[in-house]
């Protein structure tokens, strides 16, 4: 063990927000994401072996930990928790991504797409339940909702090519 | 399929999708267009979905008893296995010297006679009547038929006797057998004898020193 408790308490307080981050992102789950931040913390106590980026390691960790709990997912599984269906690439940002999303909710969508957006996916609401919010028919939220989801797919897809 | 089939199959994948069927399902992932809108949805989501408040203190505490729970159990495990291997070991040796320095120790001290035990018992044979000169006599040693006890083999004490006295008897009759052999020489020459009688004494003289 290379750590006392002292330092490792430092260590835990210090990364265990960016990590928690991150696994909340992949799993959409908090009590998942703080069991896979838990147990890479355990690794890394119980490990003799130097750890010369601690930081590096426990990202490296939480994200790999996260990619194989979502590999044991099947495909209706993931979509039920509105997980990716693909594995992202190694030099995947995540927080990045997330950043550029946000911003692209903000600029390219109408201001009716942009609140039926946070509804649905910050809000976590059905479609009725946006409905009746919005004094629209469920019909409307689904054709807004479509129409900002391919002006943000069309955005990326651009901004890849 | 219709645009108004496909904004119907995206409404269910994204407001209910525990309601897709198998075939619903498989009619999404093999439609590009449809997967493009899924997978943007989901990042979407991950990105909207906002972040839990997170206390580091209050994460330490529910954390800490897990590595109290586990103080290198493996490593104090392995530690006192190998402490007692060693002990196990060094103890093993210790017996193995010592059982061997008290059975050299204890072994019985043979006596310089027992350790002759297998010496040969000379019998005195008398060879064919000599014909010519004396040089042709000679004292064959033989060796007994009876097994002699080696040293290490355990002895009986009558029977050990009995080989000292033969032993002792062996001798004396050499030794007779040496003062008869230099009397006859010492009267051959005044006895004026025949070869039969000759032969006839020297087979007598056989007998008697063979007893």
């Amino acid at each position: 063990m290379q750590y006392t408790t002292a330092e490792f308490e430092t260590l835990y307080k210090h990364h265990f927000p960016p990590s928690m981050r991150l696994a909340m992102s992949l799993l959409h789950d908090e009590d998942e994401a703080r069991d896979v931040v838990q147990e890479v913390f355990l690794k890394l106590w119980e490990t003799d072996y130097s750890v010369e980026n601690p930081a590096g390691f426990i990202l490296r960790a939480v994200r790999n930990t996260c990619l194989t709990h979502l590999n044991r997912l099947d495909t209706r599984e993931k979509i039920l928790r509105r997980l990716a269906l693909d594995e992202p690439p190694d030099d995947y940002d995540i927080q990045l991504r997330n950043e550029e999303i946000t911003m692209a909710v903000k600029i390219l969508l109408t201001p009716k797409e942009r609140v039926t957006v946070e509804k649905i996916y910050s809000d976590r609401m059905t479609y009725r339940e946006t409905a009746e919010s919005l004094g629209v028919s469920v019909a409307a939220v689904n054709k807004n909702v479509v129409s900002a989801l391919k002006k943000l797919r069309n955005h990326f897809k651009t901004g890849k090519s | 399929m219709t645009e108004e089939q496909k904004d119907i199959l995206i409404a269910k994948m994204l407001d209910a999708p525990e309601s897709l069927s198998d075939y619903e399902l498989d009619l999404i992932l093999h439609d590009t267009e449809l997967l493009d809108i899924y997978e943007i949805s989901a990042a979407v989501s991950s990105a909207c979905a906002g972040q839990p408040e997170i206390k580091a203190t209050e994460e330490w505490e529910r954390f800490r008893p897990r590595i109290a729970r586990k103080p290198r159990t493996m490593q104090w495990i392995m530690r006192v296995a190998a402490i007692f291997l060693g002990v196990m070991f060094t103890a093993g040796i210790l017996v193995k010297v010592i059982d061997y320095v008290f059975t050299q120790e204890s072994a019985p001290v043979i006596a310089e006679s027992e350790k002759n035990a297998e010496q040969e018992i000379l019998i005195p044979k008398i060879s064919d009547p000599p014909t010519e000169n004396r040089e042709n006599l000679a004292v064959v040693a033989v060796t007994p038929d009876h097994a002699v006890a080696s040293p290490t083999d355990e002895i009986d004490i009558d029977e050990y006797l009995m080989i000292q006295q033969a032993r002792i008897d062996n001798e004396l009759a050499l030794q007779d057998a040496a003062m008869y052999e230099d009397d006859f020489y010492e009267i051959l020459p005044q006895l004026d004898l025949t070869g039969d009688e000759y032969a006839l004494i020297y087979a007598e003289l056989r007998e008697i020193t063979l007893e």
